[in-house]
């Protein structure tokens, strides 16, 4: 892939992305995007809401688009509301990339989670309204919109990773 | 979170006015919808013509407002876009819902 990650500037919710063909009507391999923003559930909206608009003004159709964009909601929601985030530490980066399939990366410096917190769970009981779970269903969803989810702890960072052909 | 009610004959129609259900959102709309709702006589259709993205966070918020209705109270959905059917279907909470493509179907059909 040529030079096309953006260099970090560690100003928060700001968004670097170099889109390289904006002139073709389909997805273009190399596409890159790239944002910090910090670990709360608001700078998730914001960052999600940018991020769809670029896939769709990277050539992406509104529905793949939408579904990135939800899978990435789901991610980066999952990293706020379990991570376990030193003071100061509460700085999330997500970058997403497009080729063959797409890979959409989150990382933050927070403390290692387990594995298994990533770890598709089996579904939630769906049966008549008494007793329906109220959540949950965040896993699923990313498990059902992915080809792979993978973590990993690299140096003091916890690194997600989801390949997707949305 | 902005939503607006109107009766039409004995249904409540709950218009969302906003962009997004999602995981900021939860406690807004769950109160929101707890007024909005109170003392409406039987069935209640929330619009979410407007509402172009729904995470697993608002979705749970919206069954918990299905789960703590009044008696006699039926919540069904309508008007819901590509990305947030996707949600539903995957959860396969499009089985639990009522849903209707357009609010004029919804107010049509019978109870």
């Amino acid at each position: 892939m040529p030079e096309n990650a953006a260099a970090r500037t560690g100003a928060q919710d700001r968004t670097q992305n170099r889109i390289q063909d904006r002139t073709s009507n389909r997805p273009q391999p190399g596409v890159v995007l790239f944002y910090t923003l910090p670990a709360a559930l608001l700078s998730v909206r914001e960052t999600c809401r940018r991020f769809e608009a670029d896939l769709i003004g990277a050539g992406f159709e509104a529905a793949p688009a939408g579904r990135v964009a939800l899978v990435c909601a789901e991610a980066l929601n999952n990293v706020v509301e379990h991570g376990q985030h030193a003071e100061g530490a509460g700085e999330l980066r997500l970058e997403f990339s497009s080729g063959r399939r797409c890979r959409l990366r989150i990382a933050d410096r927070g403390s290692p989670v387990p594995a298994s917190v990533f770890r598709k769970p089996a579904p939630p009981v769906i049966e008549g309204k008494v007793g329906l779970p109220e959540g949950g269903f965040g896993l699923s969803i990313i498990h059902s919109l992915s080809d792979e989810v993978r973590y990993m702890r690299r140096g003091q960072e916890n690194v997600l990773d989801i390949v997707l052909a949305p | 979170m902005l939503l607006e009610a109107e009766d039409i004959g004995a249904i409540r129609v709950v218009h969302v006015l906003a962009e997004r259900i999602d995981a900021a959102a939860t406690i807004e709309f769950k109160d929101a919808m707890r007024a909005v709702t109170a003392g409406a006589p039987g069935r209640i259709l929330l619009n979410l013509g407007q509402v172009g993205f729904v995470d697993s966070s608002g979705l749970g918020a919206i069954v918990a407002v299905m789960k703590h209705l009044e008696a006699g109270q039926e919540l069904e959905l309508v008007r819901l876009n590509p990305t947030v059917d996707t949600v539903f279907r995957l959860t396969r909470m499009d089985t639990i819902f009522r849903i209707h493509d357009t609010l004029d179907a919804g107010i049509a059909e019978d109870a």
